[in-house]
């Protein structure tokens, strides 16, 4: 389980800071949850809303006791023990929430899965890690009828206090949480995230943004993501500030969420913010109101600047990888008029800021120099931050941690600033055949192998397309004589999750490949976006399609 | 109404993902079975001001006016109304 931090320490050295020193006020977000919880027991700690539902609010003291007593739980019924992998399928509600604390506090791992994944590809991911159990929120079960390999949550409300025993210690250089990337395969790449990887983050998140106690952020993002848990659940042990947290994003909704709630942050990404720009009427923001902080997906220089000249609010881009956590790099929160507009809006391409607490972030050339700032590379990040491992994947491993740094495989420059002293980075280009679907990373790759087995699809290619509405949305081009859209959207539809499904499926004569085979992908989407705005012509019916 | 309700159900079907809700629908399907949802729904709202010649007020961007192809017609079909009567 551990060891890896020792077998790559270059990559895991803040600023010649070892591996294995403390950065945090913490060294572990269940040492900090203890603390909350002894000194300001009833502090809310995050209100979840539940559409037009009621709200039900965790104080400190509370997530401190279910937590405790899931923990107990699934140490006294269900045997876990330190180092166990547990896959958890979490919704943004308290129970997920304190089951997620729970697998923690009882020495184990937990592994996030998505609860939209079909069932085949949730359990590719729990087998490759032998997960010794499937957690399932009850209220999961209401939607849908949970897999009979699951087992369901008890109320924590009602389950015994201190009964099972002691809780293990738990080490800050252990496992923490495990999130598939969507790599080649989902559970090719698993990455493994050290509690010191999540105290290190939630030290960097509350001293960038200045959190202070009761200072309320909204969110919405799901919490089987990295960013959903980072950003909404863990950091805020470490400021005692208090998350807001809503089922998911509705535009119908969201507005009154900033009017009731007050938040002094709302955790965002760009497609929702392009939504709300056209949905909601009459913006007024609280006087506590300050920035949206967006990830995930890149903002563009347009969205940014019509929150800026519509909301009257600022957008602060963060930026980061599974790999590292969370983020990496965010834009300062303070930034003069001046030079907000210069790298935000009087732009192309907005930065994501510069580096936080614990990691340092370099671009370097071709040739694997340090790049002179404007000059173009890969960005690479090294620190406290970075994953322990792809879990179960040395190879991968060793690629991604070449040379003592974090390969982002993201393309980038930095830029010099008078008022920071790290360079800020832009981000000109992300990892190949990847797309950024609602901040959700699609291997088109993947989608292709997917569509081509398939019966009667005789050649297939994904490309990703820029979407007001979704940042990136994918149309898949297939070759098929006989197969309806329908068909092929419903048999995606059992490997991918809904949000990564295409948004367009386009019938064609060929695909473009090169003599060697790969897909000409810029010739494809020259032919393809031309005409993206209409939707897709399929066959009238099932088995009319011309072919050359 | 009927002709603006097929347009409204021809602007939902736009910005749906490929293959959701092309069996079976009919005007009381929620949107959402239809292949929209919390994102797309700006989509719609978008396409319809714009082929309409209407706006929205914020008072009915809500969830019930955006249930159904039958919800959102009838809520075009009163904001043309009002217009008209302006």
């Amino acid at each position: 389980m551990t060891g890896t931090v020792q077998s790559y320490p270059a990559v895991h050295t803040y600023q010649g800071i070892s591996p294995v020193q403390d950065l945090g006020r913490y060294p572990t977000v269940l040492a900090a949850l203890a603390d909350r919880a002894r000194h300001t027991p009833d502090a809310p700690y995050l209100t979840s809303v539940d559409g037009d539902g009621p709200e039900t609010v965790l104080t400190f003291g509370l997530l401190d006791s279910w937590s405790g007593r899931l923990a107990r739980w699934l140490r006294r019924e269900h045997a876990i023990a330190p180092g166990d992998v547990v896959a958890l399928t979490p919704l943004n509600e308290p129970v997920s929430i304190a089951v997620l604390f729970a697998i923690l506090r009882a020495g184990a791992v937990c592994l996030l899965v998505n609860p939209g994944d079909p069932a085949g590809r949730a359990f590719e991911q729990i087998d490759s890690q032998s997960a010794v159990a499937l957690l399932v929120p009850p209220a999961l079960t209401r939607e849908r009828d949970p897999d009979p390999r699951a087992v369901i949550v008890p109320d924590p409300s009602q389950l015994p206090d201190a009964t099972g025993g002691d809780l293990p210690p738990v080490r800050p250089d252990t496992d923490a949480l495990l999130f598939g990337t969507s790599g080649s395969t989902a559970a090719a790449k698993m990455v493994a995230q050290t509690h010191r990887n999540a105290a290190t983050n939630a030290e960097a998140f509350v001293r960038h943004h200045r959190m202070q106690p009761g200072d309320r952020i909204l969110g919405f993002l799901p919490i089987h993501h990295a960013n959903g848990v980072h950003t909404t659940l863990l950091s805020p042990l470490f400021s005692a500030s208090h998350t807001v947290l809503a089922r998911g994003f509705s535009p119908f909704q969201y507005p009154e969420l900033v009017q009731r709630y007050r938040p002094r942050l709302a955790s965002a990404v760009p497609s929702v913010l392009d939504t709300l720009l056209q949905t909601w009427r009459e913006p007024v923001f609280p006087a506590e109101f300050e920035y949206f902080l967006t990830a995930a997906a890149p903002l563009s220089a347009r969205t940014c600047a019509e929150v800026y000249s519509k909301f009257g609010v600022r957008v602060v881009q963060g930026y980061g990888l599974t790999e590292t956590t969370n983020f990496s790099t965010t834009v300062p929160i303070d930034l003069p008029e001046s030079e907000y507009r210069r790298l935000m809006l009087d732009t192309a391409i907005p930065s994501i800021g510069t580096a936080v607490y614990g990691n340092e972030v370099a671009v370097f050339t071709a040739s694997g120099e340090r790049a002179r700032p404007g000059e173009h590379g890969e960005i690479r990040m090294r620190g406290h931050n970075v994953m322990s491992r792809y879990a179960g994947n040395p190879a991968a491993t060793d690629e991604a941690f070449l040379d003592g740094w974090f390969h982002s495989g993201d393309q980038g420059y930095e830029v010099v600033s008078a008022y920071t002293p790290g360079n800020f980075i832009v981000i000109t280009g992300r990892t190949k055949n990847m797309a950024k679907v609602r901040g959700e990373a699609v291997s088109l790759e993947e989608m292709e192998r997917a569509l081509l087995r398939l019966d009667g699809v005789r050649d297939a290619a994904c490309i990703a397309l820029p979407d007001p509405v979704e940042g990136e949305a994918i149309t898949a081009v297939v070759v098929s004589p006989e197969v309806s859209e329908t068909r092929i959207a419903r048999h995606l539809s059992g490997v991918f999750s809904a949000n990564a499904l295409p948004r367009r499926i386009v019938f064609a004569d060929r695909i473009p490949r090169t003599s060697t085979g790969k897909i000409i992908r810029r010739q494809l989407t020259d032919e393809i976006g031309t005409n993206r705005g209409t939707p897709a012509t399929p066959p009238a019916n099932d088995n009319v399609t011309e072919q050359p | 109404m009927r002709e603006l309700t097929q347009q409204v159900a021809e602007l939902v079907a736009r910005n749906a993902r490929a293959g959701t809700g092309d069996d079976g629908a009919d005007l009381d399907t929620p949107l959402r079975d239809r292949g929209v949802d919390s994102l797309t729904v700006a989509g719609v709202i978008v396409d319809i001001e714009r082929t309409f010649g209407v706006r929205f007020p914020a008072a009915l961007i809500t969830a019930d006016t955006f249930t159904s192809v039958r919800s959102v017609a009838a809520a075009v079909e009163e904001l043309t109304r009002r217009e008209q009567d302006a």
